[in-house]
C-alpha cells in the first residue's frame, strides 16, 4: 500500500512528465477544442467554482443572481467564449478566471438575461451544498471582493489535495491512519505526542516517522501537481505557492 | 470551513492557532488544519522549512538555554522557546543570526539600552530576562507569551472599533510607563503586539528590536530592511538620533489605523514608495475605508498620525486618556484635524469642494485656537482695530481649516465687519472667501455668490490672475453659481478656474479630476455629450493615476460618465461603468453616495429596457440610501422619488404616481430656488402624469412652468426639455407604447433642434 507514485487526475501529464499541464494544453487547444482539452477545462471550472460566487456575493449581489451569475459565467466560459481574448494573465488559471469573470459581469451579464437562456450546454450542479449553504457557513468577512476569491482559491486548492489523498486511504482502508496523521503533521497536533498517536494507530515510534513522513511526500507531490495544473508553465509553480501561502498566512 | 467564528465583542476569539506559525486554523484553508504549512510542505524542498524542523545544529543550545522549537523567524533573527536551564523556566529567546554583532561603541550603546529595557516591568511589556551574547551572536531573553500577534489578529480584517480602542488604551499606557523610564520602542507595529488567550496585550521587543535590527540589517545585507508603514516621517527619513516618544505615538496611531482598517496608513508595493506617501500624502481617512468607526475614534487616529511631532498628542498617556474619554462617551479633547469627511460628503455631489477643502487642509497651519482667542480679547480691550481684524481672520481661519464651520462664520464676519468700508487686502478676501464656502455648503449660495465674487475682486487685484488663491475663489464661485442653477456663469468659472490650476500645478494632481469632472457635468447639462464624455474620461486618467485604486472619486466619474453614456444611447457601455462604480462604491463598505448614483443610474438603464421591476428595486435601493445618508428631505432624494413615480406611472398607477411627483417637486423647489433647472424633469414627468389622469389642464400648466424655467437658461434648459421628454418616451417604447411615446419624441426632437440651433447662432 506503500504510494510511490502519486495519483494523478491531470489527464495527459504523465508522471514526472511536467513539461505540459493542464491549462497549458487547454490554452493551447484555444478554440479547437480536442475533448481532452474540454474534459480538462470542465473540470478545474468545477473545482474553483465556489471562489468565484464568493466574489460575485462581495460585490454585493444576492444569492440568488450570485448563483446564475456564476453558473451562467461557467458555461459561457467553457464555450470558450473567453479563451480567445488575448489577455496578459492567462498565464495563470487563477487570475484568468478572475479576469474573464469581471469582463462577463461588466460586459456581458445584462446582455445575457435578455437572451433566452439555457440553449447549447447544462449548466454545472453544485455538487453536495448550494454555495449559499456553504458561504453562510463561513465568518462574516470584510475582504474585498477580489481577496475573498483568492483566499477561497487557496483553501479549495488544498481541500482538493486533501480530498484526493483521502479518497486513495479510504479505498486501501487506512483512512483512520490518515485523518490521525493529517492532523498530527498540518494541525494543531501538540508535540510530543507522538508516543500517543502511536499508541493509537498501534504502530512502532519508527514506523509512525516512516508514515509521516510518506503522507508529507505524498501531499507535496499531490498539492504541486495540483497547483501546477492550473498555470500555463512549470517556471512559475514556486512563485504561485508562495503567493498561496502568503494568502492563507493572514 | 464551518469554523463558526463571530467578532462582535470579544478581541479574541476563541479560536485554535496552528503551533508551528501561529496562523488560524481553518480560516479560509481545510477545516482544522493549517493552510499556510500546507503549502510550506509543497514547497519544502525549496526552501527552510516552517514546520517543525530540527534547529540549526549550532543552535540546539545557546549558553544556558536549551532551545525547544522555533517560533517565528525574519530575515534577521529567529525566536526561539527554549528552556533556561538554571530556572528551569520557559521563555522565549530572540537570537541574531549569521556574522558578528557591530563593535565597541555599538555594542556598548546596545547594553546600554537593553539594560534599560530590561528594567522595565509591566504587565503589558514582555520582560526581558537576560540580554546576552554567545559565541559573537547576540541574544536575549523574555516571557513566553502563547497568543497571537495583532498581524496575526487582524491582518486585512478590522477589529470592531471599540475593541481597537480598548486594546490601544492598554498598549499606550504600556508606552506611557516606557517613556517614563527613557525607553523608547521605536519599532511599534502589529506584529510586535502579542495578545494573549485573554484578550491582554503585551508589547515585545521593547527598545531593542530596532537597534540590534538595524547593525544587522546593514551588516548582513548593506540595506535597511523592513516597511517603513508604522514609522513616522522623521523616522523614515533615517534622522535616528531625534527619535523619541513621539514616534511611538505616531506608531500607536498606526497601529489603531491597522486595527480599525485593515490596512497600515501608507502602504506602497515597495519601502521606497510607502516612503514616498508618507512624505507627501495624508492617509485616507479611515472612515472612508470602513464606515462603521466612530468619528471621535477617527480623529484620536488621524491626530497621532500628524506628521509634525508636536502636533500629535503630547505622549502616550495623552492618547490613553483621550481613547478612555472615547470609550467612556465623552467629548473628547481633539478637533477633526480637517474637513476631508464633509468634502467626502459634499464632493459626491459637488466634486470642485473636495479640491478646495483638500486644498484648504492641506496648507492649513494650526495654531491653537486658544492663543488666538486670548489673543483677541487682549487687542480687543486695547482697541487695537486694524489688529483685532487681522486676529479674526486668523482665527477664522484656523477654525475653517480645523472643520469648526459655525465658528469659521462667526469669525469670519466679524472680520468683515471690522472693515466693512474697506475691504481690500488678501486678509479680507480670506475672510470672505470662509464665509463664501461656509454658506455654501449650507446651501445658502445666493448670499455666497455675492461674498466670493468680492473677494475675487480683491485677490484679482492684489495677486494677478494666475494664482493659487485666484484658483480657488474662482472654483468656489463657480459651485455657488452651480448650486444656484446659474449654469453659464459656473461654467465660465469652472473654465477659468481650469485655466489658472492647469498653469500651477501637474497635470495629474487630483485638484485636475475635480475640474475635470466640472467641466463635464457642464457640459452634459447643456447636452454636448461628446465633450462631456472626454471631460470625464480625463477625470478618470487623473484619479486612476493620482489615487488609490477604489477611490471614491473614481466611483464618482464613472458614474457620471454612465449618465452621459446612457444619453448617448451606449445603453451596455453604460452599465459596465456604472457597475464598476457599485463596486467600487461596495468596496468602500456600501454606505455611499456613489453607491446610491450607481444604483440609481443603473435602475434607469434598466427602466429603458422594459424591467420596471428590476429598475424599481434599484430605484427604491437608492433611495433608502440616499435618506440614510443625507435625510428626508434633499435634491437627491426627491430625485430618487421621482424616478420611481414615473415607473409607477408607467405601471398606471397614476394617482400615487403624481402625488409622489408633487412631493419630489416640492422638495426639489424648497431646496432649490423656483427657477432652478433641477425642477424641470419633475416638472414634465408631472405634466405627463396628469394628462394621463386626464387632468389636461393641470398637465398642461405643469410643461408650461417647465419650459418657462428653461427659457431662462439658455441651452442648458433646452437640454433639460429635450432630455426629460426624451426619457419619458424611451420609457415608453421600452414597454412597447409605441404610439404614446411618438409625440414625446417629437418634443423632445424639438427641443434639441432648438437648441442644436442656438449654438450654431453663437
Amino acid at each position: 500500500m506503500a504510494h510511490q507514485q502519486p495519483h494523478n487526475p491531470a489527464a495527459g501529464a504523465g508522471s514526472g512528465g511536467f513539461a505540459t499541464t493542464q491549462w497549458s494544453t487547454i490554452l493551447a487547444a484555444g478554440a479547437d477544442s480536442s475533448p481532452q482539452a474540454q474534459g480538462a477545462l470542465e473540470r478545474l471550472c468545477r473545482a474553483y467554482r465556489y471562489p468565484l460566487y464568493v466574489h460575485v456575493r462581495r460585490l454585493g449581489w444576492k444569492p440568488e443572481d450570485a448563483e446564475d451569475m456564476t453558473q451562467e459565467f461557467l458555461a459561457r466560459f467553457i464555450g470558450r467564449n473567453y479563451l480567445q481574448r488575448a489577455d496578459p494573465e492567462r498565464g495563470r488559471f487563477r487570475s484568468f478566471l478572475l479576469t474573464s469573470l469581471k469582463h462577463f459581469l461588466a460586459d456581458e451579464w445584462d446582455k445575457l438575461q435578455t437572451q433566452k437562456r439555457g440553449g447549447g450546454r447544462p449548466p454545472l450542479s453544485w455538487d453536495d451544498l448550494s454555495p449559499e449553504e456553504r458561504y453562510r457557513m463561513e465568518p462574516a468577512e470584510t475582504l474585498t471582493p477580489d481577496l475573498a476569491y483568492e483566499k477561497r482559491w487557496a483553501g479549495m486548492l488544498l481541500e482538493r489535495v486533501l480530498d484526493q489523498l483521502r479518497a486513495e486511504d479510504e479505498s486501501n482502508g487506512s483512512l483512520r491512519e490518515f485523518d490521525l496523521l493529517k492532523n498530527h503533521v498540518w494541525g494543531d497536533g501538540k508535540a510530543g505526542a507522538y508516543a500517543d498517536l502511536a499508541a493509537a494507530l498501534n504502530m512502532e515510534a519508527n514506523a509512525l516517522k516512516v508514515a509521516v513522513h510518506r503522507l508529507r511526500k505524498r501531499f507535496r507531490e499531490q498539492l504541486r501537481q495540483e497547483v501546477l495544473s492550473t498555470l500555463s508553465s512549470p517556471d512559475e509553480l514556486d512563485e504561485e505557492m508562495r503567493h498561496l501561502q502568503l494568502l492563507l498566512s493572514s | 470551513m464551518k469554523s463558526a467564528q463571530t467578532t462582535t465583542t470579544c478581541v479574541v476569539p476563541a479560536e485554535r492557532v496552528c503551533p508551528r506559525c501561529g496562523a488560524k486554523l481553518g480560516g479560509f484553508g481545510p477545516e482544522g488544519l493549517c493552510g499556510p504549512c500546507l503549502f510550506a510542505s509543497g514547497l519544502a524542498d525549496l526552501e527552510p522549512p516552517v514546520a517543525p524542523t530540527p534547529s540549526p545544529p549550532s543552535f540546539r543550545r545557546l549558553g544556558d538555554y536549551e532551545l525547544l522549537g522555533e517560533i517565528a523567524r525574519g530575515g534577521m533573527g529567529a525566536v526561539f522557546r527554549a528552556r533556561q536551564v538554571s530556572l528551569n523556566r520557559i521563555v522565549a529567546l530572540k537570537v541574531m543570526l549569521g556574522g558578528d554583532f557591530a563593535g565597541g561603541t555599538e555594542q556598548a550603546r546596545f547594553r546600554v539600552e537593553a539594560q534599560a529595557a530590561a528594567r522595565l516591568k509591566h504587565p503589558n511589556i514582555v520582560a526581558i530576562h537576560e540580554v546576552g551574547e554567545h559565541d559573537g551572536q547576540p541574544f536575549f531573553s523574555m516571557d513566553f507569551i502563547e497568543g497571537r500577534t495583532l498581524r496575526q489578529l487582524t491582518w486585512d480584517t478590522p477589529l470592531p472599533a471599540r475593541d481597537a480602542a480598548v486594546l490601544l488604551r492598554t498598549v499606550a499606557e504600556a508606552v506611557h510607563y516606557a517613556h517614563e523610564r527613557g525607553v523608547v520602542h521605536r519599532d511599534l507595529k502589529p506584529s510586535n503586539v502579542l495578545v494573549d488567550a485573554a484578550g491582554q496585550p503585551h508589547i515585545t521587543d521593547f527598545g531593542l528590536a530596532k537597534r540590534m535590527d538595524a547593525e544587522s540589517d546593514l551588516t548582513m545585507s548593506g540595506m535597511v530592511m523592513g516597511t517603513p508603514s508604522y514609522m513616522p516621517p522623521e523616522q523614515a527619513s533615517g534622522q535616528n538620533k531625534t527619535i523619541g516618544p513621539p514616534a511611538d505615538v505616531y506608531a500607536l496611531g498606526a497601529v489603531l489605523y491597522d486595527l480599525l482598517t485593515g490596512r497600515p496608513p501608507f502602504r506602497g508595493a515597495t519601502p521606497a514608495e510607502t516612503m514616498a506617501q508618507l512624505e507627501s500624502q495624508e492617509p485616507i481617512a479611515p472612515r472612508l475605508l470602513n464606515s462603521g468607526v466612530p468619528r471621535d475614534l477617527e480623529t484620536i487616529c488621524l491626530k497621532c498620525l500628524e506628521k509634525a511631532p508636536s502636533r500629535r498628542y503630547e505622549s502616550a498617556l495623552a492618547l490613553a486618556e483621550e481613547l478612555g474619554r472615547f470609550l467612556r462617551d465623552e467629548p473628547i479633547y481633539a478637533r477633526p484635524a480637517g474637513t476631508l469627511e464633509k468634502s467626502w460628503r459634499w464632493g459626491r455631489r459637488h466634486p470642485g469642494v473636495a479640491a478646495a477643502l483638500f486644498l484648504m487642509v492641506a496648507i492649513a497651519v494650526g495654531s491653537p485656537i486658544v492663543a488666538y482667542r486670548m489673543n483677541l480679547l487682549r487687542l480687543r480691550a486695547e482697541g487695537n482695530a486694524k489688529q483685532t481684524q487681522t486676529a479674526l481672520s486668523d482665527l477664522a481661519w484656523t477654525l475653517y481649516s480645523t472643520g469648526d464651520l459655525p465658528g469659521a462664520e462667526q469669525a469670519a464676519r466679524g472680520a468683515i465687519a471690522a472693515r466693512a468700508d474697506s475691504l481690500a487686502d488678501t486678509n479680507d478676501a480670506r475672510s470672505l472667501w470662509i464665509l463664501g464656502n461656509v454658506l455654501w455648503m449650507r446651501s445658502e449660495s445666493g448670499e455666497a455668490a455675492v461674498h466670493l465674487a468680492r473677494a475675487l475682486d480683491i485677490q484679482r487685484s492684489q495677486l494677478g490672475l494666475t494664482n493659487i488663491d485666484v484658483g480657488k475663489t474662482l472654483f468656489s464661485l463657480a459651485n455657488a453659481q452651480f448650486q444656484l442653477g446659474k449654469y453659464a456663469g459656473a461654467e465660465n468659472h469652472y473654465a477659468e478656474a481650469f485655466d489658472v490650476f492647469s498653469a500651477l500645478v501637474p497635470k495629474l494632481h487630483p485638484v485636475m479630476a475635480n475640474l475635470w469632472n466640472n467641466r463635464g457635468n457642464m457640459f452634459s447639462r447643456k447636452g454636448n455629450l461628446p465633450a462631456a464624455e472626454a471631460a470625464y474620461r480625463q477625470a478618470l486618467d487623473v484619479e486612476t493615476n493620482a489615487l488609490q485604486g477604489g477611490h471614491g472619486d473614481i466611483a464618482f466619474s464613472l458614474n457620471q460618465l454612465a449618465i452621459v453614456l446612457t444619453d448617448l444611447g451606449r445603453t451596455d457601455e453604460a452599465t459596465a461603468s456604472a457597475r464598476q462604480a457599485l463596486a467600487i462604491g461596495q468596496g468602500l463598505g456600501g454606505r455611499q453616495g456613489v453607491v446610491a448614483d450607481a444604483l440609481a443610474v443603473l435602475g434607469t438603464l434598466l427602466a429603458k429596457r422594459g424591467r420596471l421591476d428590476d429598475a424599481e428595486s434599484n430605484h427604491v435601493a437608492a433611495l433608502s440610501l440616499r435618506r440614510k445618508l443625507f435625510g428626508q428631505e434633499n435634491i437627491d432624494v426627491a430625485d430618487s422619488l421621482g424616478a420611481i413615480a414615473v415607473l409607477r406611472a408607467l405601471r398606471g398607477d397614476l394617482k400615487e404616481a403624481s402625488s409622489q411627483l408633487e412631493i419630489a417637486l416640492a422638495m426639489s423647489q424648497k431646496k432649490l430656488h423656483r427657477e432652478h433647472p433641477s425642477l424641470i424633469p419633475h416638472l414634465i414627468a408631472l405634466g405627463w402624469t396628469l394628462q394621463q389622469e386626464g387632468d389636461a389642464l393641470g398637465g398642461a400648466l405643469r410643461q408650461q412652468e417647465a419650459q418657462t424655467i428653461a427659457n431662462k437658461h439658455g441651452a442648458y434648459g433646452l437640454w433639460a426639455l429635450s432630455k426629460g421628454f426624451r426619457e419619458l418616451a424611451d420609457l415608453l417604447k421600452a414597454r412597447g407604447r409605441d404610439r404614446e411615446a411618438e409625440p414625446l419624441f417629437g418634443e423632445a426632437a424639438d427641443w434639441r433642434r432648438k437648441l442644436d440651433e442656438s449654438a450654431a447662432q453663437q
